[in-house]
């Protein structure tokens, strides 16, 4: 924590009630408010998942592991596999996660967010704690930092999932709100709609202890209708689903809570705001430092290799829908169905992304296998050339189901 | 500490402080006579120990030759003595007992033959007669990932090294069928009398919380979560009235047999209730009372929502008994001397048993989509019918040997896979139909 933040934290404590702090628009209010006892609290808080100290060396070796563009595509668990042999290799003091992702752009006023509504984070669970796991059970041994330049969507889900956590100065970590209520919108019985939600809540809370977040924290995050306080006891900050604490950091019970780095900080859930790698390892007490960008590279090439891929899928796909329904037609989308599955069944990205699952490619070029064989057989028993009449059709998808957004 | 317990290794024996400083040393399966309070009312019971632990006491009676279970709260219980030879009891020693009758087995804290365990994670096995647990992962549906079968088949690897082993069942489930959470519930509960079971959760939601509840012993993963076991079918067909009530009835059972507040499950069940608990001063986690109301000390679930736990939640109220997220911390809870396996067994069970559901499921979503146009381009109805057939067969040996694929391919392929009667009707229908060609064709040769 910064002599900063710890100024401010004492500063406030003595101002007067319902004091509402002007640097936070845009994002969360913090209000202080009388603290009053409630009848029962939540259960207690879970301790922060063990993690590694960092290193008393003058010069560290840094792993940096990005955490960049669309999670699920980009920030895939597969790739994450192959940095983590790498970083075991490299033997680093230290690990940087280098998380840039967002759902909404920073420029708010100036793009239309749903323009790039394809590149929005996945919301896929069990993709989320299968990375969570890897990453720090497989690099367990080695003290991890995750460093937020911004995490706005599922992606933050993935930030708290490490305790050590930095935040640049404009990065935003929250957006969940639709996490819930993607789930409610599913279900019209109130019991089965209770039940799904408390089972993807159950599943969200335990990322967030992972990184040693509170449960009040995590139903804020992701509950519209939860308010959010906090009061401190000297460093510690216990966060609470009431607005009984000292601080009243969300008020609203018609959208979830998100945080800009300053809140972030001045509440606790980050451990300091810097702007650059540079200023982040001063931070953590490094003048000097030698940073490793092996797991950069592989990364790098990774994103740039299955966004190529995709292209060719789609275009592949397509194109295997414009071909004729004759014997050279079928053949040449059969042929362009097999070089879209390998893409394919080379990166799972792909199939997330566009919603084409590599089994449906698989029938249909089996049943364009059929076709051909059907019209092979039609000519050599009439002699004359066959085909479908008017192109088209078959085992292929109607251009409207094709790959496109999700 | 409100109590001191000990477990010993092998010879199984237990040592209880109560509360009123009496001492009880003995081992399951021992006859003991228990004075308790219950509704503020001294009460007595006489009955084979079946779990004694610093959470409750479990004495089995036989009453007019039926055999019932009475579960009594440690902090309730006054007194206890055994009435069997083998253990004493002591009024003022809290030196561990070390009895010397020993269960078969592979010698591990808590782990008896014929009884379930008293879970005790410091306890330690001392002798080095240590073999290993018997590890089951089980991954998916309940119903396809999550079966009885695969309990079954690492139940008798166990057996196989006689009674008193310890089972890890590692547990990531959505939750499932209903069907077949009645089935695993039998064989769990027939498990738990001859072995140490042991639920390790990264996810249990619905049956696959149903089916955890059945282990004494429950530990989380960090990212863990349990609970939300609201019964349901088809589209929001919530269960209601009797099933519910039965429901309700039978979970809480599972719950209670295994040493856990029956309400826990309830409030897992429907959303309405509330719960909540206090932990007497001094007291840790395991010594958590729970309330239906929400005036306790911590709240568990609130009026609005359907309980499921967290990691820490459950390890706060008692309801976890650790969070390790490598086998090795969870050994070290356990009580163990170290992670071993036994055997390979339950790994190659799950591996073996994933590889087939996943060709299987793959299959026979292939099979249905062919079965819309493999074989058309073949001109001859005969031929056309000949590879429908093949089709339907392969479809209904398919169901013979995984029928999970089917329920697989229909829940999470949303592809449909008709019951083996019906694919046998339509194999049927079509030999009838092809033999019916068949004579029509010498027909026409005879005609011609």
């Amino acid at each position: 924590m910064t002599l900063r933040t710890r100024l401010a934290r004492t500063m406030r404590s003595t101002l007067p009630l319902t004091l509402v702090a002007p640097a936070l628009v845009g994002a969360v209010s913090i209000t202080l408010s009388a603290n009053a006892p409630a009848l029962a609290s939540p259960a207690p808080v879970p301790t922060p998942s063990e993690d590694k100290a960092l290193p008393l060396v003058a010069k560290p070796k840094v792993y940096v592991i990005p955490m960049k563009g669309q999670l699920g595509t980009d920030i895939h668990v597969d790739i994450y596999k192959k940095i983590i042999e790498d970083a075991r290799k490299v033997k680093p003091d230290f690990i940087v996660f280098d998380m840039d992702s967002s759902d909404l752009p920073k420029s708010m006023l100036l793009e239309d967010p749903g323009d790039r509504r394809e590149e929005w984070g996945i919301m896929d669970y069990d993709h989320i704690r299968t990375m969570v796991r890897a990453l720090r059970e497989d690099l367990g041994d080695v003290p991890q930092v995750m460093w937020v330049e911004d995490a706005f969507g599922a992606s933050s889900l993935v930030a708290l999932a490490w305790p050590n956590l930095y935040m640049a100065n404009q990065a935003r970590f929250g957006g969940l709100g639709g996490a819930i209520a993607n789930i409610k919108a599913r279900y019209s019985q109130e019991d089965v709609e209770a039940k799904m939600v408390a089972a993807t809540a159950g599943g969200i809370l335990g990322i967030l202890e992972k990184g040693g977040y509170p449960t009040a924290l995590g139903e804020a995050l992701i509950y519209p209708e939860q308010v959010l306080s906090a009061s401190f006891e000297g460093r510690k900050v216990n966060f609470r689903n009431d607005l009984e604490g000292q601080w009243l950091i969300d008020t609203s019970k018609d959208h979830a809570v998100s945080f800009r780095a300053t809140t972030a900080e001045d509440v606790g859930l980050s451990d300091g705001n810097a702007d650059t790698f540079s200023d982040l390892m001063f931070l953590l007490g490094y003048r000097e430092f030698e940073q490793i960008d092996s797991g950069q590279k592989l990364f790098d090439d990774y994103v740039q290799d299955w966004r190529r891929a995709m292209e060719k899928v789609r275009e592949y796909y397509n194109d295997s829908q414009e071909t004729g329904g004759d014997l050279k037609g079928l053949q040449q989308a059969k042929s362009l169905l097999e070089k879209a599955l390998t893409l394919l069944e080379r990166y799972p990205a792909i199939e997330m992304r566009l919603g084409l699952p590599a089994l449906k490619v698989k029938l249909d070029i089996d049943r364009l296998k059929e076709e051909i064989n059907g019209i092979k057989r039609q000519e050599k028993e009439t002699g004359r050339p066959g085909g479908r009449s008017g192109g088209g059709g078959g085992g292929r998808s109607a251009p409207g189901n094709g790959p496109g957004s999700r | 500490m409100a109590a001191a317990i000990s477990v010993t290794s092998l010879c199984l024996g237990a040592e209880l402080r109560f509360k009123s400083g009496q001492t009880w040393r003995g081992e399951l399966n021992d006859t003991v006579e228990v004075v308790y309070n219950e509704g503020g009312r001294e009460q007595r019971v006489e009955g084979k120990v079946v779990r004694a632990d610093s959470t409750m006491v479990v004495v089995e009676t036989v009453s007019a030759g039926k055999t019932a279970k009475k579960s009594i709260f440690f902090g309730d219980v006054k007194s206890m003595k055994s009435l069997t030879a083998a253990a004493k009891t002591d009024s003022t020693s809290t030196t561990p007992a070390t009895s010397g009758a020993k269960a078969e087995g592979n010698g591990t804290a808590g782990a008896t033959a014929g009884a379930s365990t008293p879970t005790a994670p410091d306890a330690k096995p001392s002798d080095g007669s240590f073999k290993g647990v018997f590890f089951l992962p089980m991954e998916g549906m309940v119903g396809t990932g999550l079966r009885h079968d695969e309990i079954e088949a690492i139940a008798k690897e166990a057996d196989k090294a006689g009674p008193g082993q310890i089972i890890v069942l590692e547990i990531d489930s959505p939750g499932g069928m209903v069907l077949e959470a009645q089935r695993i519930h039998e064989i769990l509960k027939d498990l738990k009398k001859r072995h140490r079971l042991v639920a390790w959760i990264k996810k249990a939601i619905s049956a696959a919380a149903f089916t955890a509840m059945h282990c004494e012993e429950i530990y989380f993963m960090n990212l863990g979560s349990l609970g939300s076991m609201t019964m349901f079918s088809g589209m929001e067909n919530v269960a209601k009235g009797e099933s519910l009530e039965a429901w309700l009835a039978l979970a809480g059972e599972v719950a209670k047999d295994s040493g856990r507040d029956p309400h826990i499950a309830r409030c897992m069940i429907v959303k309405d209730l509330v719960c909540s608990y206090d932990i007497p001063e001094g007291g840790g986690p395991k010594d958590a009372r729970f309330r239906e109301d929400g005036k306790g000390q911590f709240l568990v679930d609130g009026p609005d929502t359907m309980l499921t736990f967290t990691a820490s939640r459950a390890l706060a109220c008692g309801f976890s008994d650790g969070t390790a997220d490598t086998t090795d911390e969870l050994a070290k809870l356990m009580g163990l001397p170290e992670w071993k396996e036994y055997n390979e067994s339950g790994r190659k069970i799950y591996r073996d048993w994933q590889a087939l559901l996943e060709r299987g499921t793959e299959r026979m979503v292939e099979l249905m989509v062919q079965l819309n146009y493999k074989g058309d381009t073949l001109g001859e109805p005969e031929k056309i019918l000949a590879t429908k057939l093949n089709i339907v067969e392969e479809l209904i040996r398919w169901h013979d040997r995984c029928w999970s694929c089917a329920i697989k391919a229909q829940f999470e392929m949303g592809v449909g896979v008709p019951p083996k009667e019906y694919l046998e009707q339509i194999a049927k229908d079509i030999k009838k139909q092809i033999a019916e060609i068949r004579e029509r064709n010498r027909e026409n040769a005879r005609r011609r």
